[in-house]
């Protein structure tokens, strides 16, 4: 509000008026407008009559005295007694300077921010300390990851069973039959990697590497073999006729005991036994079937070599698919299919009768080799037929494969095995560097706030 | 009011861990370091509480005085400790039950205050009519306004010393204690009849 003679004088410049801190210049034109302006007078006097009233207004009362206690204070008891510590000549003064620093300020956020600290420096170098030049270890790991990976005899895990497969065929001339049963499956693989430790150990180790199982690894050869009979129908044809020439010409010595189409759940037991048990002998059962197989394999000395390699990659094979858990029927699964697709003619017996009695019929076959044959070729086709197409290379070549793969293999095979047991698991390093980051977030933050609460004046 | 040369030695020795040497000061400065807070907060409670949390800041920040008024320096405090609580209140407020005789208990705080023997009963009850009347106008007013209006008028600093209290510049100083003035004026005439002679025109 402003009187029009004097709009100059406000009630501002009359409030500093009262508090005299106005210009002489301005407290003249005051003083002329409370002399010539009674309005300017009355708001300069109810101006001083409040200031007055604020000024008369009774001190407040304390309710209760403030001092501090030692608690309040956060010190100590016994620290608080003394009015004045004694002058310490042992400590200097930078660390009085740095004691009386660290004191200062919340020791809330003080503690705080020193925990985070610690935190992250344990989460920093504890890594370290728990694996030991796990950098380098890594890097070896890598270059021997690549190495192994840039080699072309590296291959990869079903390969390798190939291989392996054909290298027992190669080092196991003599081997005709594969165990029957779970418990003779593991024995016979005991025994396998007894006398092929090398060849046995690569697919082994090199499924470990790439995160499978020795089970796994012969599944996947079980299961290639069952998911692809068609696609390899030729194949399987094809070495089988390249594998033993004496095969094809068993094969039509027990096909005309057969009527196509007769049975097309017959499995491959049939049909091993078709061509090998006696007369007589009960076809369902596979392990009858087998010993009867074996008695007969036993009997026809002069089989034909190329004929004892085909089955012993089969041997190999179907050990490792019953290895696997892969139950008999499984395997007779498999071999139908291939089987009935390659050859129906061998698996039906003619007159619908039972499967052993048709064997014992197309097992009077004279021609011993033959009967070999006709026993490896259900077996072999239906169960591995990857494992087939090795053993219809010479035996030079098997066994030129043999000693290359094995060696680049295991090298790959090592050093996975060090990857593995070296390298810190991936969330775990991705955990730590979480954590450390945000220790070192906290750090801050407490630091801020430590030193905020340091400095009182900086609040407002 | 101790002299310049024993305060800044009781700050020193505070600074230096001396408990006792820092309540000394305590001593001096928690009529003003309540009254400011009462004015602020308009609450006695609170206003202690605000009261007791400076002193202890003031303890522990005792490191960060620069020098200078360390009466300036601890109403600062103070006063920062008081806008905390305004703001922690506005974000929770709550309602006392000791409020609910506001008016009554205005009266009876005042009524311990019979010092004078001479004062006539009328006359002392009027006086008293009268500082109820002016607290809650003082009340009434914006609490930058009312820190400025209790600092200047009731405490009696200067400008310039508000200033360094409160952290406000020179001229909004100036410009609050007059807005405070005028408020509290209008609101005085609206009782005039609690007013002297000089109130009315």
């Amino acid at each position: 509000m402003t009187s029009a003679p004097y709009p100059q004088v406000t009630n501002e410049l009359l409030s500093a008026y009262i508090d005299e801190a106005v210009s002489e210049d301005e407290r003249r034109l005051i003083e002329k407008a409370v002399a010539g302006d009674p309005e300017v007078a009355w708001r300069l006097a109810t101006l001083r009559a409040t200031v007055q009233l604020l000024r008369e207004l009774p001190a407040l009362s304390l309710p209760r005295s403030f001092l501090l206690t030692p608690e309040q204070a956060g010190q100590h008891a016994a620290s608080a007694a003394p009015a004045k510590p004694a002058p310490d000549t042992l400590s200097p003064g930078w660390w009085q300077a740095w004691v009386h620093f660290w004191r200062a300020g919340s020791p809330v956020l003080r503690n705080a921010m020193a925990a985070s600290f610690a935190l992250l420096l344990v989460l920093l170098i504890a890594p370290r300390l728990v694996v030991p030049g796990s950098l380098s270890e890594t890097s070896l790991s890598e270059a021997a990851a690549t190495q192994t990976a840039s080699s072309p005899l590296a291959q990869p895990a079903p390969a390798l069973v190939q291989t392996a497969a054909s290298d027992r065929a190669e080092s196991r001339p003599d081997a005709a039959f594969a165990p029957p049963a779970g418990g003779q499956v593991e024995a016979a693989q005991a025994k396998a990697i007894q006398e092929a430790p090398a060849q046995q150990d690569a697919p082994l180790a090199a499924a470990k590497a790439a995160g499978q199982t020795a089970a796994d690894v012969t599944g996947q050869a079980a299961s290639q073999t069952a998911a692809q009979p068609v696609e390899d129908e030729t194949l399987a044809e094809d070495s089988t006729v390249a594998a033993a020439g004496a095969l094809n010409s068993a094969m039509p010595a027990s096909t005309p005991a057969s009527a196509p189409g007769a049975r097309p759940e017959a499995g491959p037991n049939d049909g091993l036994s078709m061509a090998a048990a006696p007369a007589g002998a009960a076809a369902a059962d596979g392990s009858s079937v087998l010993d009867a197989a074996r008695e007969q394999m036993s009997s026809s000395a002069g089989a034909a070599p190329a004929a004892s390699a085909v089955s012993a990659a089969s041997d190999v094979a179907s050990a490792s698919a019953f290895s696997t858990g892969v139950t008999t029927a499984g395997v007779t699964e498999t071999s139908q299919q291939a089987y009935t697709t390659e050859e129906p003619a061998a698996v039906a017996p003619a007159s619908g009768q039972e499967t052993g009695q048709e064997t014992g019929a197309s097992a009077t076959s004279e021609n011993p080799a033959a009967a070999v044959a006709a026993i490896a070729v259900p077996t072999t086709i239906p169960t591995t037929i990857p494992t087939t197409i090795p053993t219809a290379v010479p035996a030079a070549e098997v066994a030129e494969t043999a000693p290359n793969s094995v060696p680049a293999a295991s090298a790959g095979v090592a050093d996975s095995a060090l990857v593995v047991q070296v390298r810190p698991p991936a969330w775990l390093s991705i955990a730590l560097q979480t954590a450390a980051l945000l220790a070192g977030m906290a750090t801050i933050v407490f630091a801020l706030l430590w030193w905020r609460s340091r400095l009182p004046n900086s609040h407002a | 009011m101790l002299p310049s040369g024993a305060e800044q030695q009781l700050i020193e020795q505070a600074n230096a861990g001396d408990l006792n040497a820092f309540n000394q000061l305590v001593l001096i400065y928690q009529n003003l370091a309540y009254s400011v807070a009462y004015r602020t907060l308009q609450d006695e409670d609170a206003a202690a509480d605000a009261v007791q949390e400076s002193m202890i800041k003031a303890f522990r920040g005792l490191a960060g005085f620069q020098g200078g008024s360390f009466k300036s320096w601890l109403v600062r405090i103070v006063v920062n400790t008081c806008y905390d609580m305004l703001r922690s209140l506005k974000r929770r407020p709550t309602t006392s039950l000791d409020d609910f005789d506001d008016s009554d208990e205005l009266s009876s705080d005042y009524s311990a205050q019979l010092e004078d023997p001479l004062e006539r009963p009328d006359a002392f009850v009027q006086r008293m009519e009268l500082s109820a009347l002016i607290e809650q106008g003082i009340g009434r007013l914006p609490a930058d306004q009312r820190l400025a209006l209790t600092l200047c008028d009731i405490h009696g600093y200067a400008y310039e010393e508000i200033s360094a209290m409160t952290g406000m510049p020179m001229g909004t100083v100036k410009s609050r204690i007059n807005r405070a003035r005028a408020r509290l004026r209008e609101y005085l005439l609206q009782h005039s009849e609690l007013l002297p002679a000089s109130f009315r025109p």
